[in-house]
């Protein structure tokens, strides 16, 4: 067996060997790792033949249908989006109430929407009075 | 005389879709692709970019590929322009990358060997020319024949020859100085 390997070294170096003696080479010392020079470079070579990307590689078709279902998908979602909002702008149509008593009621409505939008402004207000009433005290301690 | 009659298979029986050649022939090298944009540019984020972008651009042109005589050849081929085209635009960034890469050039090729095999290997390669270190790579590494990485680098047979065999000759002359050192120690 030794004398194999030896020849089939001296044929490597000499550039004069075939695909399948390299092959019995590198399956000689795969099996046999060896620790001299030689063995280490052999040891090298079969680690750079088992390098491989960190990250798998995209195909190229799943990637361009992806893409394209996702500009599809923004698509739809923005035709909905603008169908919706063209309705809501038609729903918002002017309206004219006869009865005073309906026209006081909705104004009433409309004014206690806002002042409800308003109160809710006047509480943190009186928050932050109380803050500064406390701030106040304490500088004028000090 | 007797005639004899043949049947001809019908054209799918016989040649393989486009889609099905990119699966079969393309695919399974994609590492390989990777391995020989790595020895090239040194790097490997870059390495996989360049190789994702020749898998798109093989995928592209995937009705070629029944007219290919070897697709591995082929797909090397785009990967080495493909390479060489990236070093073009990105000149600066390869080469400041490439320097946190180098193996401590205070080791001697014996202190390096026993620490890092890989590391030596790649210091001896980086001293080669260019397109040696290139047949080099292809043959011991991704064991092509010799005409696949004549097609792949668009070399004669013999040139091939030679240049793996200079590769060899600097490589061994290494192993021997290491030997010649380990004794003397």
């Amino acid at each position: 067996m030794e004398s194999r390997i030896k020849e089939l070294q001296e044929k490597y170096w000499a550039g004069e060997s075939s695909l399948a003696e390299e092959a019995e080479l590198k399956a000689f010392f795969k099996k046999n790792p060896s620790m001299a020079p030689e063995g280490r470079y052999w040891n090298a070579v079969l680690k750079k033949q088992k390098e491989t990307p960190d990250t798998a590689f995209k195909h190229p078709n799943t990637s361009s249908w992806r893409s394209k279902w996702s500009v599809a998908a923004a698509i739809t979602v923005g035709l909905i989006a603008a169908i919706l909002v063209i309705q809501d702008a038609r729903n918002q149509s002017q309206f004219t109430v006869e009865d005073p008593k309906e026209a006081y009621e909705i104004t009433r409505k409309a004014l206690m929407m806002v002042s409800s939008g308003l109160n809710e402004g006047k509480t943190y207000s009186k928050e932050i009075a109380n803050i500064n009433k406390a701030q106040e005290k304490v500088t004028e301690d000090k | 005389m007797t005639a004899v009659t043949f049947i001809r298979p019908g054209r799918l029986l016989v040649e393989m879709s486009p889609n099905n050649l990119f699966e079969s022939q393309i695919i399974p090298v994609a590492d390989k692709m990777y391995r020989f944009a790595l020895s090239i540019l040194k790097e490997t984020d870059s390495a996989h970019d360049v190789v994702q972008e020749c898998l798109a651009k093989i995928w592209k042109n995937r009705n070629k590929l029944s007219d290919i005589q070897s697709p591995e050849a082929w797909a090397m081929r785009i990967t080495r322009n493909q390479c060489y085209d990236w070093v073009k635009t990105n000149r600066f960034t390869v080469l400041s990358e490439n320097e946190s890469n180098k193996p401590n050039s205070d080791q001697t090729d014996y202190e390096l060997i026993l620490a890092d095999q890989t590391k030596w290997l790649e210091r001896v390669l980086t001293s080669l020319p260019e397109k040696h270190r290139e047949v080099y790579h292809l043959r011991e590494v991704e064991e092509l024949p010799y005409q696949d990485i004549a097609d792949t680098l668009s070399l004669s047979l013999s040139e091939v020859k030679v240049c793996l065999h200079r590769a060899r000759t600097k490589i061994r002359a290494s192993i021997e100085q290491i030997e010649a050192y380990g004794i003397a120690n």
